[in-house]
């Protein structure tokens, strides 16, 4: 705006022609504008923070759904041998697998495997009384993450 | 001669100019950040609705394979779709799963003449199905509406076979 000091106030006049700083004078200073601006960035930082956050977390769980199926792929096969070969030696009480590839859209990503634990259920007289399938999926993005199942089978015994 | 006032007031022409290429610089990267946030807002929820439709197709089948006793998979119309037909223990027809070139979707029903309806929206790029008893196995491609390709795949035993 360009304008005159035809409007401004008596005492703002005077202080002007004496030279000394005006009382009223209006608008930002330099300090204001830097912290407000530093505000608008912190929080543009922010919101762009949980938009990467979010996405993120899509990949994670695309990851982690991948997994739960080759999860149950695992423990449906596991079951097959439960059903045709009992006393096998990979499903013995205490068995640990090695380690096999977990692999999604051609690329290896983490692990798979699984193990044997005793299960004891407390209203049976046996300990154990039965196997509990432990099939696992680890895998190692950004940070370490991993899908579990469960399965309780009958105690092989011959 | 004729004097400048004093107390002349107001913002100067280049300085005018500089605010207003400040502000519209400003006004870029704001603008630039909402479309950029607002394309990966899109591109992420779009993706796992596609993740939710995979794994509920899935399942659908997987629930379905369990109370089979047999299965045919067959490679139609081509080798990256597929249909599989479950049978009960007495040989009749339970249920199938096959892909619709028409609208790229899987679809479900007792047989293909008595389509019972898509089970998913977005369309699939790979429904392949494989057989080797008593073990059913499902392989899926999906494609989400931002053109993320969603891959899943599970195996499923027929739990009600004759031995």
């Amino acid at each position: 705006m360009i304008g005159s000091g035809a409007h401004r106030p008596p005492l703002a006049a005077r202080a002007v022609r004496a030279g000394r700083p005006c009382a009223d004078e209006g608008g930002f200073s330099l300090i204001e504008a830097l912290i407000a601006t530093i505000i608008a960035v912190l929080a543009v930082l922010g919101l762009a923070y949980t938009f990467s956050v979010g996405r993120g977390q899509v990949n994670r769980f695309e990851v982690a759904r991948a997994a739960m199926g080759e999860a149950e792929t695992q423990m449906e096969r596991l079951t097959l041998l439960a059903d045709s070969s009992p006393f096998s030696d990979s499903l013995a009480v205490g068995y640990v697998s090695p380690d096999f590839a977990f692999t999604y859209r051609g690329a290896t990503l983490g692990t798979v495997g699984w193990r044997m634990e005793g299960y004891d259920d407390p209203d049976l007289p046996q300990d154990p009384d039965l196997r509990r399938l432990v099939v696992y999926v680890r895998w190692n993005i950004v940070t370490s993450d991993s899908v579990q199942f469960q399965q309780l089978l009958p105690l092989a015994t011959p | 001669m004729r004097l400048r006032p004093l107390d002349e007031r107001g913002l100067t022409l280049t300085e005018v100019a500089i605010v207003g290429v400040i502000g519209v610089l400003v006004l870029l990267g704001l603008g630039g950040f909402y479309l950029n946030s607002q394309a990966t807002w899109l591109d992420a929820s779009s993706q796992s609705v596609t993740q939710r439709e995979a794994t509920l197709v899935l399942e659908a089948i997987a629930d379905s394979v369990r109370t089979g006793a047999s299965a045919i998979a067959t490679p139609l119309p081509d080798a990256d779709h597929g249909q599989l037909e479950l049978y009960r223990v007495d040989g009749t027809s339970s249920w199938g799963f096959w892909w619709d070139p028409t609208d790229s979707l899987v679809h479900n029903g007792p047989d293909p003449a008595d389509d019972r309806g898509a089970l998913l929206e977005s369309p699939v790029e790979r429904f392949r199905v494989e057989y080797s008893h008593p073990l059913v196995r499902v392989s899926l491609l999906l494609r989400s509406p931002t053109g993320s390709r969603i891959e899943m795949a599970t195996t499923t035993l027929l739990r009600n076979r004759t031995p």
